[in-house]
């Protein structure tokens, strides 16, 4: 045996890999999943409301639960995919559709801070004022 | 990395990992606006990076462990070698057409 010829898979043994017909239901699954419909941003746009206000009013729980709704995960899981797979037109459009539903959720905080003026910065809202190494960590592992 | 393994393999639940995304994501968004409005620039540009970077993280993540489940690379595309192509998408240079691309699972 020799050392040169260990290759990644090797390595990682009984790593599960996709069979061909999964890694086809995968493609199909990711190309719904990344499509920026009416739902979507309706449902970016209250997550992001419940956000800004759990924030303003200084609840964990609340902010936990504009967690719950919101449903960035199809453009992004497929954003990934499509980068290993350099699939240009899905890789596109998933990012296109994170920007808009960003963009769209963007303007809910915007209102409801304009409707507190006044309010002290929480302790919510300083942690995520403040960011270091951790935290770039803590968004790689959900990912 | 979470998420992209719970979408490969079926018996894995989706729902809660899709939280665990949101929540590097939709908190840091929520305080770039409140602290914009409250005139606190420095919370809000700070929320920025970190949204920015979270977000960049998340796809790279997912990226490593599709590649981990060994999803291939489409073979039919633009004609160029696939690192060409994923630098090419990475920097956001991907002016050429790619419109009939055919996905080769």
């Amino acid at each position: 045996m020799s050392f040169g010829k260990i290759r990644f898979n090797n390595i990682l043994g009984g790593f599960p890999i996709l069979e061909p017909d999964e890694r086809l239901d995968l493609v199909q699954q990711l190309e719904q999943s990344a499509q920026g419909n009416i739902a979507f941003i309706m449902m970016m746009v209250l997550s992001t409301s419940l956000a800004s206000l759990g924030l303003l009013a200084d609840s964990t729980a609340v902010v936990i639960g504009a967690m719950l709704v919101a449903p960035l995960m199809g453009p992004l899981v497929a954003a990934g995919h499509s980068l290993v797979q350099a699939n240009l037109s899905l890789f596109r459009r998933s990012i296109g559709v994170a920007g808009i539903g960003l963009g769209i959720g963007f303007a809910a905080p915007l209102i409801f801070g304009a409707l507190n003026p006044g309010f002290e910065p929480t302790l919510e809202i300083e942690a995520r004022g403040t960011p270091d190494l951790l935290d770039l960590c803590i968004a790689f592992f959900p990912g | 990395m979470t998420a992209a393994y719970a979408t490969g393999r079926s018996n894995v639940m989706t729902t809660l990992a899709g939280v665990a995304i949101a929540a590097a994501l939709v908190a840091p968004l929520a305080v770039v606006g409140i602290a914009l409005t409250h005139g606190n620039p420095l919370i809000s540009g700070n929320a920025a990076i970190l949204l920015i970077t979270n977000l960049v993280a998340i796809i790279l993540g997912a990226a490593l462990v599709f590649r981990m489940l060994k999803v291939h690379f489409s073979r039919h595309g633009a004609g160029m070698p696939t690192w060409v192509r994923r630098v090419k998408m990475l920097t956001i240079t991907d002016r050429f057409e790619s419109e009939e691309m055919v996905i080769d699972p």
